[in-house]
């Protein structure tokens, strides 16, 4: 760390547990390193991250009034659903867990390496392949994808444009995941230090292992949900289309079993580093240690229980409604329990505001709003009304950007002397959180309002009274 | 509130302030001790940190109490849903089929239309089936929602208490054209849909006649 | 974990052929059973049936042919967990099924 760059030397902080020795990029690319992993998936996702976000801006600005502004309808449609299938796919699903989670894993459990070092650099590499075909599949006949993030069938089976290859890069980008899940569950199972036990692993570690779970066991189910869809295109074998007999709304509940899991793939790991980063300024030990660690499981276990919410107007039965209205109220009990034990670490603290808590602050603001606007949505009278509003579009971007975002900038400020040997330059540092704060704020709280209104989302064009 | 076009806005608008109102108090109470910890607490004032472990008593005070609010919230809901679901035995029915990008509106007489007309204080019972991809059949003023799919029928229900048009939209992305998938209900008094009624029933046969 | 390992071959080598054939051949029996089951009209059991054919195969595909019967208590566990939620998620999706 002294010497403060990350030049490939002999002795370099990165050179440790790699057997084979070569130079440049490809010391990079080929490396079995968990840190180098971490940060090639660091550097892949933070372009993702910028794509998507130029996405948002034009469609923004599409919609600054009613009608036509820079774009066609189609453009519209094909944007937001790259801005989705992109954030999610390749930017928050990975986020935390690839870059993070390989870095500092193996570091924090006092390990070597993980446990399958090859099977990371795979992963990696999975992981690119899947970004490739997704950039693909926009060129190729038919055109980008204009389905939505959801895949809905039958539209998804109708539309003209090229959704087997999308949907089949997200296929391979599973495989990534699940490769990662694998791979952290072992290594926490494994290869702990020696008088490690596991309540006595860092809280960050707790987190990503609850995370590895729902990798694991969850992104199989889309893995066959797109296969389905693959094979309903090519060969109309009518397991979901309609007009060949299927059943629409089996494909919502396969698409929804992964893809609400999948939000808590997003958020546990951030919730790890909210565990981590708090302690850490407040100089004193978390608060309901326990509490937090066994929350986590129960936040991937309850989360995956509850896919149905996103279906209360589907005309699926009502027995199932009220089931699901009913457990999806208690995903919320333990994400209560770790916001309550996250404001108690800091009493009697010697809090020291740098920017990674600065960021951590305005976590708890965003993630509290995204997860009280969420028992708006549990509840089954409100849904019916704010499904598929604008309303549903303030709550994930408060949950999934306000809270996971948030944390991936606080985690890369938190951990990036760590990672770099050097530091950053504070005060532009905590101007950096400020200004986030208040310009997520400004975007997206408006959103409510709207959606309560009445404002559907993914809509090209609006009345002239939003 | 009189304002309301139908009592089943009040359900919804009172459920939703309920949820609010809980939300606002957490969210603020957080917020204020968050703010209040890290300024009393400030290393700049030079106390010495304590370690506190955890209290079984406080995590079980904040497990119990959330979990009677949002059982609150779940009943509200639950009765609201109830309420929203059932079908009055006098309710008018009114096929409906949703297509890229229209909607059809047929009434018993035959009468095909692509705006719906309905009469004040009557309970309508719209069932709803789509000839391609899915819809949503969404009346934003009157707080209701429902799928409309292919294959099988969904249904929803509504009573309108007063007059006026209301607006129709699709809330399942559909494609191209799904944010010009907006349409009417009119809301007439019963004696001027009775006319309506039966006059369009007579074009319609004229029509017939014509072809 | 050296003694583990030890244990572990040696119980590899308890498997013989003949248990392999006789596993093969029931799991054949057991399709051409779920085939003559899907011709006969059961009603609201024909589903159940099928699924607890299945599970009974892939119950003896995963404790023989995959080895788990002679592994570690640890895996045992995991796959209890994994096959507990995919039960739990079924049950969740008859919600619908069955009440609509």
């Amino acid at each position: 760390m002294a010497n403060g760059t990350i030049a490939v030397s002999e002795k370099s902080f990165y050179e440790e547990g790699t057997t084979k020795k070569s130079t440049g990029i490809w010391s990079w690319l080929f490396s079995t390193d968990h840190k180098r992993i971490g940060l090639m998936y660091l550097i892949a996702i933070t372009i993702f991250f910028f794509t998507a976000a130029w996405i948002g801006v034009f469609m923004r600005l599409e919609l600054m009034e009613p009608g036509k502004t820079i774009m066609e309808a189609q453009t519209y449609n094909t944007l937001f659903t790259l801005h989705g299938v992109i954030m999610i796919f390749l930017f928050i699903i990975p986020g935390i867990p690839a870059v993070f989670g390989n870095f500092f894993l193996p570091l924090q459990l006092g390990a070597k390496d993980v446990a399958f070092p090859r099977l990371n650099l795979l992963s990696f590499w999975i992981y690119l392949v899947g970004a490739v075909l997704v950039l693909v599949s926009l060129f190729v006949k038919g055109g980008p994808i204009d389905t939505g993030w959801t895949f809905y069938i039958p539209y998804s089976v109708r539309t003209g444009t090229n959704v087997s290859l999308a949907i089949f890069a997200a296929f391979v980008l599973g495989f990534s995941s699940i490769l990662t899940g694998l791979n952290f569950v072992t290594t926490v199972h494994r290869m702990r230090a020696p008088g490690m036990s596991y309540f006595k692993m860092p809280l960050f570690v707790w987190s990503t292992y609850a995370t590895a779970w729902i990798q694991i066991l969850a992104t199989p189910v889309i893995g066959i949900t797109i296969l389905l869809v693959i094979l309903e295109r090519y060969f109309g074998v009518g397991i979901f289309d309609p007009a060949l007999g299927g059943d629409p709304i089996l494909f919502q509940h396969m698409f929804w079993i992964y893809s609400h899991p999948a939000v808590y793939i997003m958020i546990l790991p951030a919730m790890g580093v909210v565990s981590e980063i708090i302690p850490t300024f407040a100089r004193r030990t978390i608060f309901g240690y326990k509490a937090i660690a066994m929350s986590s499981l129960a936040i991937a276990f309850i989360g995956s229980l509850v896919w149905a919410h996103h279906m209360f107007t589907s005309g699926m039965s009502q027995t199932a409604v009220i089931i699901f209205s009913f457990l999806t109220f208690f995903v919320a009990l333990p994400s209560a329990i770790k916001v309550f034990n996250w404001v108690a670490t800091m009493y009697k603290g010697s809090i020291d505001p740098k920017p990674p808590f600065l960021w951590v602050m305005s976590f708890i603001f965003l993630f509290t709003i995204g997860g009280l606007t969420g028992l708006v949505l549990g509840a089954l009278v409100t849904d019916i009304h704010l499904h598929d509003t604008y309303f549903v579009v303030a709550h994930f971007h408060y949950v999934m950007f306000g809270g996971t975002g948030t944390i991936f900038f606080a985690g890369l400020y938190y951990w990036f002397p760590k990672m770099t040997g050097k530091m950053y330059n504070m005060k532009l540092a905590s101007f950096n959180a400020a200004l986030f704060f208040v310009a997520f704020n400004t975007l997206y709280f408006p959103k409510f309002i709207l959606g309560y209104m009445g404002m559907p989302r993914r809509y090209y064009d609006y009345l002239p009274e939003f | 509130m009189d304002s309301n076009p139908t009592a089943y806005v009040q359900t919804v608008d009172s459920t939703m302030m309920f949820i609010i109102i809980v939300s606002l108090i957490f969210l603020l109470g957080v917020t204020a001790v968050m703010i209040y910890f890290v300024v009393k607490y400030n290393r700049k004032k030079g106390h010495k940190p304590v370690d506190i472990h955890g209290s079984l008593l406080l995590e079980t005070i904040w497990f119990v109490i959330p979990t009677i609010l949002v059982m609150a919230m779940f009943y509200y809901g639950f009765i609201g849903y109830k309420e929203y679901r059932n079908v009055p035995d006098d309710a008018l029915e009114i096929n409906v089929a949703a297509r890229m990008w229209d909607w059809d509106f047929v009434y018993d007489n035959g009468v095909n239309l692509d705006t719906l007309y309905v009469p004040v204080n009557q309970s309508i019972k719209l069932n709803m089936i789509s000839m391609d991809v899915n819809h949503y059949f969404y009346v934003p003023a009157f707080r209701i929602k429902q799928d409309v799919i292919g294959g099988s029928s969904n249904y929803i229900v509504f009573k309108a208490e007063k007059t006026g048009n209301y607006n129709i939209a699709c809330a399942e992305y559909c494609g191209l054209n799904h944010s010009a998938m907006y349409t009417k209900v009119v809301v007439m008094d019963e004696n001027e849909y009775n006319n309506w009624y039966n006059s369009s029933k007579k074009e319609e046969q004229k029509a017939a006649v014509n072809n | 974990m050296k003694d583990n390992e030890a244990a572990h071959k040696e119980e590899e080598h308890n498997i013989g052929y003949s248990t392999y054939l006789l596993v093969w051949i029931s799991l054949v029996a057991f399709t051409s059973v779920t085939v003559t089951v899907a011709g006969i009209n059961l009603g609201d059991y024909t589903l159940f049936i099928a699924m607890l054919i299945a599970a009974v195969k892939s119950s003896l595909v995963i404790n023989i042919f995959m080895h788990v019967k002679f592994e570690d208590p640890i895996f045992k566990v995991f796959l209890t967990i994994s096959g507990f939620t995919l039960l739990v998620i079924f049950i969740l999706t008859f919600f619908d099924y069955f009440y609509r």
